[in-house]
């Protein structure tokens, strides 16, 4: 009875890889936990950052693609800890793979060039 | 015998027609159709559940069902910090920064405004269940014209959900959920994964990065 099911569930399991597309981009648990953490301001930035350089590589040796976002958040790791030339190396890795994101990575460049004195949004939160 | 399958016969094309009146209205994607929105900038999500933690495990895991849907999604962790060192650290002060202001800084195709409505568990005599329900509007970023909109709920109590695509990703959302100790985490992940998946009627359309882009199910009728 139990292999019966068990044989049932593998076929299942074939029938779908079969039918279903396979996932645009390798994912594993390091990114969205990573960026979880970050936003409530705990875990350790410099295990993040091996977690995510982790997730690259295994994309990499997979020939699988990397999400978006994944390479500009491993540059806000890296700005965070003062790796300037490691951040913007990241951040262009961002744009070559995905070219909607330039516009928003050369302000975050240009941004950290000038220290982060732009105030561009405060005072602007009235009206949609 | 043969009666019986006569009988069965006409049980389905009863079914059939029933199916036809209990139709649901068609959800009008023309908006999003004519905008073809590429790109996506996800706003930290406002909260009207008693947990803060709510509005950062939504935002975290809402990247993943988006980008598979076919989006670019900008890195919501950094999004975030870019408002924090402007000043605006509160979601709903987020959600009220003008579209051409964002235009200006991040050039999305398109804004989500999630609001959170429900995030945590409820303990009952019986049995306790964690619940994450959410809202979701995507914006167009020039026009202001409403492109989609859509709720989820997720809870851990008995839930079965036969979409393909939701089956697919269970191994990347266990993961992480399991690398997080807190079940709101991993609930937010079947909301998220809820609210973005494809081939339903009011289901969001899959983006340009997606192989099966304008292929959804709900458009060919």
């Amino acid at each position: 009875m139990k292999t019966s099911i068990f044989i049932l569930l593998g076929a299942l399991f074939f029938a779908g890889c079969a039918s279903a597309p396979k996932q645009i981009y390798h994912w594993d648990a390091s990114y969205a936990s990573s960026v979880y953490e970050y936003l409530n301001e705990e875990g350790d930035v410099n295990e993040q950052i091996a977690n995510l350089e982790n997730l690259t590589q295994k994309a990499y040796q997979k020939g699988a693609k990397v999400p978006p976002g994944l390479y500009a958040h491993l540059g806000l790791l890296y700005s965070n800890l003062g790796e300037r030339a490691k951040a913007v190396a990241n951040f262009d890795k961002e744009i070559a793979l995905f070219p909607e994101s330039r516009k928003y990575m050369e302000f975050l460049k240009h941004q950290g060039a000038k220290k982060q004195t732009s105030k561009s949004l405060k005072g602007a939160k009235n009206g949609k | 015998m043969a009666n019986r399958v006569k009988f069965l016969l006409l049980a389905l094309v009863a079914l059939l027609f029933s199916g036809c009146v209990n139709e649901p209205k068609p959800y009008d994607y023309s908006p999003l159709l004519s905008a073809k929105p590429r790109s996506i900038l996800v706003l930290m999500p406002t909260n009207e559940s008693l947990e803060p933690k709510g509005s950062s495990a939504v935002l975290a895991n809402a990247t993943l069902p988006l980008s598979e849907a076919g989006y670019y999604v900008f890195p919501v962790a950094l999004v975030n910090d870019t408002f924090k060192f402007n000043g605006v650290s509160e979601a709903s002060e987020i959600h009220q920064i003008p579209l051409h202001k964002l235009k200006e800084i991040f050039n999305p195709d398109a804004v989500l405004y999630i609001n959170v409505k429900t995030y945590g568990t409820n303990y009952a005599i019986i049995s306790s269940a964690t619940t994450v329900a959410l809202e979701a509007k995507l914006v167009e970023a020039n026009s202001g014209t409403l492109l989609w909109e859509h709720s989820a709920v997720a809870t851990n109590q008995g839930q079965n959900n036969g979409n393909i695509f939701a089956m697919m990703i269970v191994a990347a959302i266990q993961q992480i959920a399991d690398s997080v100790s807190d079940a709101g985490f991993g609930i937010s992940a079947w909301a998220d994964n809820l609210l973005f998946m494809p081939d339903c009627n009011g289901c969001l359309l899959r983006g340009e990065y997606s192989p099966n882009f304008r292929q959804d199910r709900q458009l060919a009728k």
